[in-house]
């Protein structure tokens, strides 16, 4: 690609006042708003532009870039003009509106806030996942120093990820790896896995940060007691054109199935 | 960078420890600078941090650290340690925040205030500016509230000639104006919870862990004579007395077998 496609500084140099004008005008020294996505870097770059103008909006004129916008052109201040020309203008990203930027857009404002509108019921009561099966205070410290431990390790591989596109299959060989060393420590501090599945719940449950480590390390003994705790019946959605649950342009049923025990059964 | 008084003696802890830390590259980068000014090498220090990461880290791919490494070894003679013993805030300039209406704008103007002379002190070059994370400036000034308020706290900072902001639109650095001689009225000795320690210096009820440090609430104040250890060095020693009490009673049974 020659430079002056994508470099704005070499696009000025072009001796010939047409040619050069006309490169100027066309050169694309951003990558466009929808490239974020797979950039991790540019989506880091555009997400502290934004806040930090916002913030700087916030702290100068009281009001967040987008109600700044808007205010009439006619009753800005002068200030309020160049802020908002200097924010276009240093914008990471190439906002315009083509087509891919456009779809980007539509995707994003159908998801945005989902998850916070679907996570808004009650609070959750993690108990109802626990074996009943006691344990030492001991056995708690210990594993606590393995939960800190394991936090940390999340943590240090995400520097890199949050840096560069790491494989995903890498990536998830990694974890495994991790998961499987995790598991024969904890085994080593407490071999009853109903008493290790209580434990990593009590620890992960009752303070805010992630609870992959609990459904890491027992994930199997939390479905088993979810499934007891139902009679060993699972209920979910299967495929189904006469369906009455429509999800994603498809029609489902609710199929229970029984796991487990003597009566294994399908309940047609 | 966070803000350390002595990171010379901060990286000799963390690789006693062997950890990590929150902010690992942070503390790599402070491991070579120990080593660096421990007269050793370039290429020697490169090998000493694999190890140390591996270390923290048996997992650790040396391959994915190697580029950050590197860099961090490349640069590793352009800033030195910092190791002060305190930082002064000066009789004026506490009257100067007196003058503000509103306990969390004082706090604030004096987190602010500190921070931009721990920088100074660091480098002449500074001159006064901020370049702390917004974010971790609340932190340390003890103040929790929304993205708003704190906007507006700053604004009304700037309005009073107490700071004023970067030109940059997309920078929140902020330069403090309000500096000035006169005698020391506090050192500041630990730069953690500076918000507490401003309110301590106004006669509120805070107090300082004799384990490590840094300045608490006390929740009873009532209740007689204040606590001596912070929550965090409390559940710690909690922990080793329980580990303790285990192992002892370990050994009784063994020998009870015996
Ligand atoms: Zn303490």
């Amino acid at each position: 690609m020659p430079r002056e496609w994508h470099d704005r500084h070499a696009a000025n140099v072009i001796e010939e006042p047409e040619k050069r004008r006309l490169y100027q005008r066309t050169a694309v020294d951003k990558k466009p708003y929808f490239m974020r996505v797979i950039y991790p870097a540019l989506m880091n770059q555009y997400n502290t532009y934004i806040k930090n103008t916002n913030k700087n909006a916030m702290r100068e004129f009281g009001m967040t870039v987008e109600e700044l916008k808007a205010v009439p052109e006619a009753e800005r201040t002068e200030r309020q003009r160049d802020f908002l020309r200097y924010f276009d203008r240093s914008m990471p990203v190439g906002v315009s509106d083509c087509v891919m930027n456009r779809i980007c857009r539509r995707i994003e404002a159908e998801f945005d806030g989902y998850i916070g509108r679907h996570n808004a019921s009650t609070a959750f009561d993690y108990t109802i996942m626990k074996s009943g099966a006691e344990y030492s205070r001991g056995q708690l410290d210990a594993i606590v120093k393995l939960y800190e431990n394991y936090c940390q390790r999340l943590r240090s591989f995400a520097v890199f990820t949050s840096y560069e596109r790491v494989d995903e299959y890498d990536s998830f060989a990694r974890m495994q790896e991790m998961r499987q060393e995790f598991v024969s420590e904890c085994t080593k501090i407490c071999p009853d896995r109903r008493a290790l599945c209580d434990i990593v719940l009590d620890i992960c449950y009752r303070r805010n940060g992630t609870k992959r480590f609990a459904w890491e390390m027992c994930g199997d003994e939390i479905i088993e007691n979810l499934l007891e705790r139902h009679g060993g019946e699972l209920t979910f959605p299967e495929p189904d054109p006469e369906g009455d649950i429509v999800f994603a342009g498809e029609r489902f049923t609710r199929k229970t199935i029984r796991i487990g025990g003597e009566n294994e059964y399908r309940a047609e | 960078m966070s803000i350390e008084l002595n990171e010379y003696e901060w990286a000799e802890k963390m690789i006693g420890n062997r950890d990590l830390g929150k902010k690992p590259v942070e503390t790599l980068s402070r491991v070579a600078r120990y080593y660096y000014e421990n007269s050793y090498g370039k290429r020697d220090i490169r090998r000493r941090l694999d190890a140390f990461l591996l270390q923290c880290d048996p997992n650790a791919s040396l391959v994915h650290w190697s580029d950050t490494l590197d860099r961090i070894v490349r640069g590793v003679g352009r800033y030195k340690l910092v190791r002060m013993k305190e930082v002064a805030v000066h009789e004026p300039e506490l009257r100067r925040i007196e003058t503000l209406e509103g306990k969390q704008l004082r706090r604030l103007a004096f987190t602010l205030l500190c921070v931009a002379r721990y920088w100074d002190n660091v480098s002449e070059a500074n001159n006064h500016w901020v370049n702390t994370q917004d974010k971790e400036i609340m932190k340390l000034a003890n103040i929790a509230t929304s993205i708003k308020r704190q906007s507006a706290m700053m604004g009304q900072l700037r309005k009073l000639g107490f700071i004023r902001f970067s030109k940059k639109i997309d920078n929140l650095n902020v330069r403090v104006l309000f500096m000035e001689d006169g005698p020391d009225a506090i050192h500041i000795q630990d730069f953690r919870n500076l918000g507490y320690q401003y309110l301590k210096y106004c006669g509120e009820p805070y107090f300082e862990c004799v384990s490590c440090g840094i300045t608490e609430k006390i929740r009873e104040p009532n209740r007689g004579r204040p606590p001596k250890y912070c929550p965090a060095c409390a559940a710690q020693m909690r922990t080793r007395q329980n580990v303790n009490a285990v192992m002892r009673r370990r050994q009784v049974s063994e020998e009870v077998m015996r």
